[in-house]
């Protein structure tokens, strides 16, 4: 049996509920109720430094997706005989051998994305998201609605991510460009460089979170 | 007794064990197909440097075939000089460079004609540049600049000029800047004329 103070400590619970929620809800609070970019406001480090291209933004909102979930299937399946003294450390070096995994892939599989993410697949290992969905969610919950939150919540990263990127890329650059392919081009574009550095990450990231929550807000008040 | 101190140690040992075997035989096994990306990497800068075509999908194994077959690799006092070879004689040749760029090392390949004095090619193949700014450098549009242009001044010494942002490039040894970038060009200018001069000396003239 779980520890009554669970219920307290698990934040994806409602108060009216029981620390049980559905698929469903666990799916929708990833991607947009309690999304970890747009609400929570996690994992900004890497928002800022790998957005100012889509398509190195979505490798790394994969690689934070597939960390996210075997980290959290790990932390679930353990969660039982895990001693609560080491909890926290036994987390980490999960993460860091699933990040580790990845880099390593990324290396031998697809070299010049892993040469233009740099260090930044590496400091994936300190994302609180991933740290913050493993205390939160996989510690209180079963293998498969763990996995399913670490699915949703790399997909919600994904999505805002990808939306900061696709601005700043067309407004950095002109263009958009997708495995080596110009997808879209703005006709006459000089290179604005406070798109393309961080300051300009910034900027595109707290329009899209006022957009976010402005939606969000507006649909539990029509609700 | 979840919380003991042993049960504590032991678990971790466990849980160390399996994550330390993962990682081990995971790096062991990509080890050849990272160490090959590495080395086609190298190879595709000194043939697009040296402006020898390859079929863009060739793999590591091409690579090598077509840089052993085109290329003569030469060391001399530390200087790694790779030279195109046609039909025995020797069209180009080119060496490496490092130096400090605005935030890290910036390093790079330049290969100059055979006569020593024209630039064939620059390319920049690890630098740590503000992107947008400095980062341009590896930019087509900056690095073509450099093809065809002289590397002596009028008299005769080594002199290569990227001019700053507010000057348009006219001689024949000038090249034009970076808008935002004026210490990365400055530095990349110091390293590039370092390069030809050690190129110079050491390929013979």
């Amino acid at each position: 049996m779980r520890p009554a103070t669970d219920k307290t400590s698990c934040p994806t619970c409602r108060q009216d509920r029981s620390c049980r929620p559905g698929a469903g809800t666990t799916l929708g609070d990833g991607l947009w109720r309690m999304n970890p970019l747009a609400v929570q406001v996690l994992g900004i480090c890497s928002a800022l430094a790998v957005t100012n291209r889509l398509e190195n933004a979505m490798v790394m909102a994969a690689a934070l997706t597939f960390v996210a979930v075997m980290s959290n299937l790990a932390v679930s399946c353990l969660r039982t005989i895990m001693p609560r003294r080491i909890r926290m450390i036994v987390e980490v070096t999960i993460i860091a051998t699933f990040v580790i995994l990845f880099d390593l892939a990324l290396q031998a599989l697809y070299w010049p994305m892993s040469r233009q993410l740099g260090p930044y697949v590496g400091l994936i290992i300190t994302n609180c998201i991933i740290m913050g969905r493993a205390e939160a969610f996989a510690l209180h919950h079963g293998p498969r609605l763990a996995a399913l939150d670490g699915l949703a919540n790399g997909t919600g990263y994904a999505i805002a991510l990808g939306l900061v990127a696709v601005v700043r890329e067309l407004a950095g650059t002109g263009r958009l460009c997708w495995a080596g392919r110009t997808l879209l081009t703005l006709p006459d574009w000089r290179v604005n460089l406070l798109a393309v550095m961080a300051p300009g990450a910034f900027l595109v990231l707290g329009f899209w979170i006022a957009l976010f929550n402005w939606l969000r807000l507006r649909g539990e008040a029509g609700r | 007794m979840r919380d003991s101190l042993g049960r504590a140690l032991l678990f971790a040992a466990v849980l160390g064990a399996i994550c330390a075997t993962l990682l081990a035989v995971t790096a062991r096994w990509t080890a050849p197909l990272r160490e090959r990306n590495r080395r086609a990497e190298h190879l595709r800068h000194v043939l697009g440097v040296l402006a020898i075509d390859y079929p863009p999908q060739a793999d590591a194994g091409d690579l090598v075939a077509i840089f052993e077959r085109t290329v003569t690799v030469r060391r001399r006092n530390g200087q790694v000089l790779y030279w195109r070879m046609v039909d025995g004689q020797a069209t180009a040749v080119a060496g490496e460079f490092t130096g400090r760029g605005l935030w890290g090392p910036i390093r790079g390949l330049v290969a100059l004609e055979a006569d020593l004095t024209t630039i064939r090619a620059v390319r920049f193949y690890d630098h740590e540049e503000t992107p947008g700014l400095g980062g341009e450098i590896s930019s087509l549009h900056f690095r073509n600049q450099f093809a065809g242009k002289r590397v002596l001044d009028s008299t005769g010494q080594v002199r290569l000029i990227i001019q700053p942002a507010s000057t348009k490039a006219t001689g024949p040894n000038e090249v034009d800047g970076l808008t935002g970038a004026t210490k990365t060009t400055r530095r990349v200018e110091t390293m590039l004329n370092d390069a030809i001069r050690r190129i110079r000396r050491e390929a013979g003239r």
